[in-house]
């Protein structure tokens, strides 16, 4: 049987939106960076702050400032990453909570249909972590390459787009 | 080559006009269609590598994110005099390090080249169009950067063989060559 579409579309949602794509980037090249210590808090966090968001979304929560919340948390984590600082759990943690709270909030459903809409979020939901969970799992493979010499330019790269970002969305 | 490129150009082409079309395409190609850009960003990558580990990733790590907030005092439009007269000289300079294969400190290399990476950002930033796709087009644009710097550290690694130092030296005074018209261009404006 197939899945419903709601799902397919939740599913590649986070993956398909630019500033979710480069924020599930900066946050796994953190938790890469921190694979074998934290990486799986860090993505749990990630999937309860992302939870937390999307069931605020299907409790009809307002405008949120999400998208600049999400693009500050990418700048963080990029600026991490470029650093090469592993940084201690107790920083990246809340950083992945939070980072999965905006971009739940940042992602409310295409359809107006109920039973379609909640099928999108579980998408998303489960798209989100996924991609998280791949992009730290490599990330964490390329860290041991060079003392992680690409994960630092990455890092600097999500960083500077975030900032730019959002200095043209506060600039607006 | 690199000489006659720059002297078939128009004075400081990326950074002349705002109409380049939003999107990642648009931003990729934003910094590739300006030869000072250009000149400068493979001479980044180039002394990365005359320089050595730790420069030879430090340098392009550091660039894009003093570009960025060069880019954020262009997108508040806080005022810089002569950004293509700054971005004329870096080509200048950052050749003539290459050139010379100035063994600088990491430090001094550092703030040189970020110095520099302000004034880019600056053009860029006053350039970027305010919609929707800005994060595709500062991705397009920030990747373009990264991807020259690395043209330039791959050249760059020829200096393990003498004839290739002497390559890279003579790319570094092309650069160095290319940024004089480049900055002839940009005090005829």
């Amino acid at each position: 049987m197939a899945p419903p579409a709601g799902i397919v579309v939740g599913l590649v949602h986070p993956v398909s939106t630019p500033a979710h794509v480069i924020a599930l980037i900066g946050l796994g090249l953190m938790a890469g960076r921190n694979f074998s210590r934290a990486g799986a808090t860090i993505i749990v966090a990630f999937a309860l702050g992302l939870t937390a968001g999307l069931g605020a979304i299907a409790w009809g929560v307002g405008e949120t400032p999400a998208s600049d919340v999400l693009l500050a948390s990418t700048a963080l984590c990029g600026l991490m990453a470029a650093s090469g600082l592993t940084g201690p759990v107790s920083f990246a943690v809340p950083v992945a909570l939070v980072s999965g709270l905006a971009l739940g909030l940042d992602s409310p459903p295409e359809s107006i249909l109920l039973g379609e809409a909640v099928a999108m979020l579980f998408g998303t939901a489960c798209g989100g972590i996924g991609a998280l969970a791949m992009i730290a799992f490599l990330a964490s493979r390329i860290a041991r390459w060079r003392r992680g010499i690409l994960l630092r330019v990455a890092g600097s790269w999500i960083a500077a787009i975030a900032i730019l970002v959002l200095a043209l969305r506060w600039g607006a | 080559m690199l000489l006659l490129w720059a002297a078939s150009a128009a004075p400081a082409l990326a950074h002349g006009g705002g109409d380049i079309a939003a999107g990642f395409a648009g931003g990729f190609g934003h910094p590739l269609f300006g030869p000072d850009h250009v000149a400068a960003m493979v001479a980044v990558g180039l002394w990365g590598a005359v320089l050595g580990s730790p420069a030879i990733w430090v340098l392009p790590v550091a660039f894009p994110l003093v570009m960025a907030f060069g880019g954020v005092l262009g997108i508040a439009a806080v005022p810089m005099p002569r950004v293509e007269v700054g971005i004329a000289v870096s080509a200048i300079m950052l050749g003539l390090m290459v050139a010379l294969a100035v063994r600088a400190p990491l430090a001094v290399a550092i703030a040189v080249v970020s110095a520099f990476a302000i004034f880019h950002g600056h053009a860029h930033g006053a350039e970027l169009p305010r919609g929707a796709d800005a994060i595709a087009f500062s991705a397009g644009f920030v990747v373009a950067t990264g991807l020259l710097h690395l043209c330039g550290v791959g050249l760059g690694l020829a200096t393990r063989w003498p004839a290739g130092r002497l390559a890279v030296r003579l790319v570094g005074a092309g650069i160095a060559g290319a940024g004089a018209i480049f900055l002839r261009a940009a005090l005829s404006l």
